[in-house]
């Protein structure tokens, strides 16, 4: 294959998997619900398009830090679709209509059980802060990975510590009458 | 009472959800957050930041959002680099050196390889040390200058200590790859003098290599050791 066919056919590669992504972070601010605020879906393709070509024009000679260039890139969009449908939220819910995203669900489940979530949270809070970060976060729905990569550890730190608070709070709890089963 | 960890997650988030705002006042602004996924920030300013998020449904999920975004941005990103063509993927194989990315056992090969190649030169060049292996039993023929140091271009002359039974005398000189550059014609004396134009053509600070070769009436031949040197700017 000469360099250009060559070219040619590393850019059209790039091309769908610069679409992929433009089409993941789509999906990702659809499934928080922003969808009915009216994401140009296509703006969004375009913005990430031009900038993640941009980004590998200038720094194809480079393309140790491309990596973490594409994920700056990605975040900073997100985050700016973000903000914008957050602002205009807040001008929605000053004229009485609240439509926050995060609300998507407003997370009052059915009745909690009030002492035993009294008892839970006051033992997690009695947790050392290492042991509580990880344990809230598993809780939150973090996988270990997650929590090592958030708290710049290794896997089998965060598994230690995860084990070794779980074991603290099953002993808080079962002073408070509660026994916990794996 | 009897709990395990499918209710006390279910009751946790509830109890994030109920009672604290969805994102409040104190909570790190989204670029904050940005940062912290990115390893941008320092461990203290991280250890708020993640300490905040576990106690915050809403920078939780925006945490979460944040780390599925940047798993995909390293698929793809690895993806674009394979596909970047053969520039780029040359590129970034040049970008380590391959030392550098060997582990495990493939590292321990490479390092008990490079041992025992180091043995064997070791032991390889002790061998040629010795005077009887170059000119037989006592001969040797003693290279006195020059011997290591620099000297000036205009100065080269090769001096050794004669030998018994020699007829004539010839002298080599190598470059730094032992590439020959000059050899001089039979010498009867112990010492050769270059023409200028040997000396103008030696590279500055570069090592150069010389050696004298005897040959006997008999006709055999023997051969000093390489003694280096350079010459100055």
């Amino acid at each position: 294959m000469s360099d250009g066919e060559h070219l040619k056919s590393s850019e059209g590669g790039i091309e769908k998997l610069v679409s992929d992504l433009s089409a993941f972070l789509a999906s990702k601010l659809n499934s928080l619900g922003y969808q009915r605020h009216g994401i140009e879906r296509d703006d969004l393709l375009q913005e990430i398009h031009i900038r993640i070509w941009k980004a590998y024009k200038d720094d194809s000679h480079n393309i140790r830090y491309f990596n973490a260039y594409l994920k700056k890139i990605v975040h900073s969009v997100f985050i700016n679709e973000i903000n914008r449908i957050n602002k205009e939220n807040k001008a929605l819910m000053m004229g009485g209509e609240s439509l926050n995203p995060t609300n998507g669900t407003n997370g009052h489940g059915p009745a909690t059980d009030l002492s035993l979530k009294g008892v839970l949270v006051d033992s997690l809070d009695d947790l050392n802060e290492p042991k509580q970060r990880v344990i809230k976060l598993r809780l939150e729905g973090f996988s270990f990975g997650e929590i090592a990569q958030l708290n710049q550890w290794s896997v089998r730190k965060t598994h230690g510590i995860f084990y070794s608070g779980l074991k603290d709070l099953k002993h808080k709890l079962g002073e408070k009458g509660i026994r916990y089963e794996d | 009472m009897k709990t395990n960890m499918t209710e006390v997650s279910r009751i946790y988030l509830e109890h994030l959800r109920a009672d604290k705002p969805a994102a409040g006042e104190a909570c790190p602004p989204l670029e904050r957050l940005s940062q912290c996924v990115l390893a941008d920030v320092s461990e203290k300013e991280r250890a708020e930041i993640v300490g905040h998020a576990a106690n915050c449904a809403a920078c939780a999920a925006a945490l979460k959002d944040l780390l599925d975004i940047s798993a995909e941005t390293d698929r793809v990103a690895a993806e674009i680099s394979r596909s970047a063509g053969r520039g780029q993927a040359g590129e970034s194989r040049r970008a380590k050196p391959f030392w550098g990315r060997l582990t495990g056992q493939p590292a321990v090969a490479v390092i008990a390889g490079v041992f025992v190649l180091a043995v064997m030169t070791f032991s390889v060049w002790r061998l040629l040390d010795r005077s009887g292996t170059r000119g037989g039993p006592g001969a040797r023929i003693l290279l006195v200058s020059p011997v290591a140091g620099s000297l000036s271009r205009d100065g080269l002359v090769f001096r050794w200590e004669g030998l018994a039974g020699a007829d004539h005398y010839t002298v080599e000189l190598f470059d730094k790859s032992f590439k020959p550059v000059w050899r001089s014609g039979p010498a009867s004396g112990n010492e050769v003098r270059p023409a200028d134009e040997v000396g103008k053509g030696l590279n500055a600070d570069e090592t150069y290599y010389w050696m004298v070769t005897a040959v006997t009436v008999d006709r055999s031949e023997i051969k000093s050791r390489l003694a280096e040197f350079s010459v100055k700017k």
